[in-house]
């Protein structure tokens, strides 16, 4: 039976398909008989082209992700036995099979990264970065790249991503690593305050391998936070006494701190486990300070007091005067004058010291030996260039003395 | 009676009558729409022409889209089973693979689908322009496996191209299953080469930027919609099966100095001049090869492919499509000597192929030359230019995107796709500076695109966008008269006046300027019949019936309004700022004029 071909806008007959309604003008181009049929087919050969699409699609991601994970352990396999150049063409090959396995992607930056091909390894964590911004490793990677071509800014932006960012297993101890990472980042460049916060936070979290809190109290004293530094070598040496590091840490601490006693008794007792010249130095030199001390706890008169306080101003006076009159041998030309600013203390300095300051020492008070003894100090700072050394004890304890 | 209800059984009762609510809303709404869907059945077709055409660009995508998916898997599938496999092993299957993949492909396009042969860009074209869109869907089977087994063997061709020329087959197919229209018919092979393209390159901008500016070359708003609805519709056929990750994966990149635009204009005067001398010769090449006897051509894909395999022994970067050797680009895996190495090898690789007939597209070799040539520069600024410059993704990216304008003659095309493939709008500034270089530099060397050298070769003359662009469009403007000889006021206007003026004028017809911007005309024909009757001393508004007359405007294209010069023989020029002003008139005579036509042919 032959096909009747109507239109689909007016439903009237029409001469053959594709031709002009005659009654709508419409050339609708469904307008033919077996459009309903011609549509089923269309429609039936879709739903089978998508099924074997779909089909060979699974197919071809089952090998792909096969072929991939082959390259993938044998790159694995290589990186543990550090050839790396060989594990980044594994890697390669992986991601060739499996471009969107991130596992691949951050396998062959690790890999990179280790074969010092650090362009490519920052391009391919570049590459990570977009599908997961937090990602622990990737953040902490470009964060020692970016460190590394200095920087600086852009590197602990990458760390504190890394800190506070996701790690897929021992998160605590990745982000322990990290900040510790930043921090000796920030040691490196001399950054202080950063490095103070950082120091803090990590104090914070406290964490518990032992071999990190050491090294936090190892930073914290570097860093000048001597009081909690001297609490965590306290903690080591509750559990070993004769733990030689934390004896000279807990030392170092307190004498930070200017607990000058407390520091000798822990040099000490450091020398008592291995001696070393470094220590008893520094023995030397707590011993000094104590002896030099006018406010030392403990027993020692008035008359004591008062004899070291005239040290004190007897040594300032003899510092400042070295700078003003240096021994001949040294004397290389005549002394440059002295600019209009800084006339006033040096000249300040010099009446103090013609004034007999030893005899106006024994005849006043403590107190005002002291204040007299860090006014020749201070004034020391217009007189003396930088390479006149100092006399360490007695820098020490007018530290420890001024208000 | 009361009849007290235990409390349980209460609560039963009301949630049964509950549900029974529910269930009596639920089957009345079904009635509804059943109800709807016969009274809209028995009414016929809901959606206007335009509407179903737009559903069929739809299903012209999913088609494509899922046609190209299976095109993508069978070329990797031969890609991991010969070359890419061999590459470690054996050095003899390398320079072998691609000499049998090219031969065997030459072959079944010979003697089993000789549709299939040339560019699918000039085929598609051919049949949009000389077929009423008939494209044949023996060409999609033959590109289908003509160029799985070329590309996937490591010949260094894409597999873009033929997916373009698959889409439009299959678009065309379907045209003719639903009997449509010639100008249906002539739309639909293009709507069907955006699909192809969109889902081979996971870039749907691009593929309808490239498929107005290549395959229609017209700015058509008109099919806009289907070919945007069909490129879409490809791309998220494609990213549902293949995944949702672009080509390649571009690195996160910023221009680190404004100085540093003078290296992406060096890189865009490169791809420039490359992409003209390339376009150049290997169009030379091939016309050597097809002055060939046919016995000898024969041949010529297995030569190539030994020729592919034996630079691909050193170098296998330069096998197969080359995407993995871009990546590695974009990553700054290579120095920027072996860049500039491997983007000389397959500029000569893919035009000894071109040449010699392997099946496969230039879409990839394009790219990937670019990339080699803007990485290879980039890398050579980072070393020699003294200011700070970018990472080497972004001199890749530029530099497929110059290479590609300069080639394809695609501008715009080329700063979109840079920009699909990048996701970074960073990139845009440099690939304008580049793209536009290379266009103007590759144009100024050589006058035509590579597409339109190849397909004069195989024996068509098809248009181009460019040619289109630069043809001169005379306006109205061009061709109006402005002396008011051929308006007269309506209060003073005579019958024998009128006459005296068209006389003087030559002219056939007079406007009537009735009152402030109504216009009427008169033609010489009514003149003289009024005057033939006595009233030649007569105003002509009150002689003749006025007939209203519709107006132009200066920057009316000529061809436009010569449509209207078929129903008025004269026009009121109005101002578009003023459309009661008139400007001036124009007639068939003055069209003429602004034309060339002698009056006596006019």
């Amino acid at each position: 039976m032959a096909s009747r071909f109507v239109c689909l806008i007016c439903h009237n007959e029409i001469a053959h398909p594709g031709a002009a309604c005659p009654y709508c003008k419409s050339r609708s181009f469904l307008a033919e008989g077996a459009t309903p049929r011609i549509l089923a087919a269309v429609f039936g050969v879709m739903l089978l082209l998508f099924a074997a699409t779909a089909f060979y699609t699974r197919s071809f991601n089952r090998e792909s992700r096969e072929r991939g994970r082959r390259h993938y352990e044998s790159a694995q396999a290589l990186a543990a036995l550090g050839d790396y150049q060989q594990a980044s063409e594994q890697y390669r090959d992986a991601l060739l099979y499996s471009r969107d396995d991130a596992r691949y992607r951050l396998g062959l930056a690790l890999a990179l990264y280790a074969h010092e091909h650090f362009s490519e390894a920052r391009n391919h964590l570049l590459a990570l970065r977009p599908a997961d911004p937090t990602a622990g490793i990737v953040n902490k990677l470009l964060g020692r790249l970016a460190a590394d071509e200095g920087r600086i800014d852009e590197a602990v932006a990458y760390y504190r991503t890394a800190i506070y960012g996701r790690w897929t297993d021992n998160a605590d101890q990745q982000r322990i690593e990290s900040r510790l990472e930043l921090i000796d980042l920030l040691d490196d460049k001399s950054r202080r305050r950063q490095l103070t916060a950082e120091l803090l936070d990590l104090l914070e979290v406290m964490p518990q391998d032992k071999a990190i809190r050491r090294r936090l109290a190892d930073l914290l004293l570097k860093a000048g936070i001597a009081d909690r530094a001297s609490a965590l070598f306290r903690e080591f040496l509750r559990d070993n006494p004769r733990d030689r590091e934390a004896l000279v840490g807990r030392a170092e601490a307190e004498f930070l701190l200017g607990n000058y006693l407390t520091a000798r008794t822990h040099f000490n007792r450091a020398q008592g486990v291995r001696e070393e010249e470094s220590v008893a130095r520094r023995v030397a030199l707590c011993s000094a300070v104590i002896a030099l001390d006018p406010n030392r706890r403990g027993n020692i008169g008035v008359a004591e007091r008062l004899r070291r306080s005239r040290v004190l101003v007897a040594r300032a006076a003899a510092f400042v005067s070295d700078c003003l009159n240096p021994p001949s041998e040294t004397f290389i030309g005549p002394p440059a004058p002295v600019p209009a600013e800084l006339a006033e203390p040096p000249a300040r300095a010099r009446d103090l010291l013609r004034s007999d300051a030893r005899r106006r020492a024994a005849d006043a008070d403590l107190e005002a030996n002291i204040l007299l003894a860090q006014e020749i100090w201070n004034a020391r700072e217009q007189v003396c260039s930088a390479n006149d050394g100092g006399d360490e004890p007695l820098r020490l304890v007018l530290a420890k003395l001024s208000p | 009676m009361n009849i007290k209800y235990p409390a349980g059984a209460v609560r039963r009762m009301e949630r049964f009558v509950r549900d029974r609510a529910r269930l009596d809303a639920g089957a009345a709404a079904l009635g509804a729409a059943v109800r709807g869907i016969n009274a809209v059945s028995r009414k016929g077709p809901v959606l206007e022409e335009t509407q179903r055409f737009l559903l069929l660009s739809i299903v012209i995508g999913i088609l494509s889209g899922l046609v190209v998916v299976c095109f993508h898997i069978s070329i990797e599938f031969l890609n991991w089973n010969t070359v890419h496999s061999l590459e470690r092993s054996s050095g003899l299957w390398t320079l072998i693979w691609p000499a049998l993949g090219g031969g065997g492909a030459y072959l079944l396009v010979y003697f089993v689908f000789p549709t299939a042969r040339g560019t699918g860009v000039n085929y598609t074209k051919a049949g949009v322009y000389a077929s009423d869109g008939y494209v044949p869907f023996r060409s999609v089977i033959g590109k289908f496996v003509s160029s799985t087994l070329s590309i996937g063997s490591g010949n260094p061709m894409g597999p873009e191209d033929p997916a373009l020329q698959m889409g439009a087959g299959i678009a065309s197919l379907l045209g003719r299953f639903f009997h449509l229209t010639r100008d249906h018919m002539r739309l639909i092979a293009p709507i069907g080469a955006a699909a192809g393209i969109g889902a081979a390159f996971n870039t749907p901008i691009a593929a309808v930027l490239f498929v107005m500016e290549e395959v229609m070359s017209a700015w058509s708003a008109g099919v806009l919609g289907s070919i945007v609805l069909s490129s879409v519709s490809a791309v998220v056929v494609s990213r549902w099966f293949l995944g949702d990750d672009p080509l390649y994966r571009v690195p996160q990149f910023e221009l680190t100095d404004y100085s540093e635009l003078l290296v992406y204009a060096a890189i865009g005067l490169a791809g420039g001049c490359l992409s003209a001398l390339y376009a150049r010769h290997a169009a030379a090449l091939r016309g050597k090869v097809l002055e060939q006897r046919q016995r000898i051509r024969i041949w010529l894909p297995v030569a190539a492919g030994l020729f592919v395999g034996l630079i691909g022994i050193q170098a296998p970067g330069v096998l197969g499509a080359g995407y993995e050797s871009i990546d590695g680009a974009l990553h700054d895996r290579f120095t920027w000597r072996f860049l500039l190495l491997l983007g000389g090898l397959k500029m000569i690789l893919s035009a000894v192929c071109l040449s010699a007939g392997t099946p496969g597209g230039m879409f990839a070799p394009t790219l990937f030359i670019g990339a080699m040539i803007g990485g290879g520069l980039g890398g050579l600024a980072d070393v020699y230019w003294p200011l700070p410059t970018s990472s080497t993704g972004a001199y890749v990216l530029v530099g497929m995107g110059a290479f590609f304008a300069g080639l394809f003659r695609a501008p715009m095309t080329s700063v979109f796709m840079v920009f699909e493939l990048s996701a970074n709008y960073v990139i845009i500034l440099p690939v304008m500076i580049a793209n536009t270089i290379s266009y103007q530099i590759s144009r100024r060397m050589q006058a035509d695109s590579l597409f339109h050298i190849l397909g004069r070769q195989d024996g068509l003359d098809l248009p181009s966008v460019e040619e289109k662009r630069e043809a001169p469009v005379l306006h109205v403007e061009d061709a109006m008269r402005k002396d008011g000889r051929r308006v007269m006021p309506a209060t003073s206007a005579g019958v024998d006046d009128a006459l005296a003026g068209l006389d003087e004028d030559g002219a056939t017809a007079m406007l009537i300027d009735s009152a402030y911007g109504r216009w009427t005309w008169v033609s010489r024909r009514d003149l003289e019949r009024a005057r033939q009757e006595g009233r030649g001393g007569a105003l002509i508004q009150d002689a003749l019936p006025s007939r209203a007359v519709i107006r132009t405007y200066p920057d009316i294209p000529l061809d436009q309004a010569l449509r209207k010069l078929g129903v008025y023989p004269v026009l009121p020029v109005a101002s578009r700022v003023n459309p009661n002003y008139m400007l001036g008139t124009l007639t068939l005579a003055d069209v003429h004029r602004a034309y060339g036509i002698p009056e006596d042919e006019g």
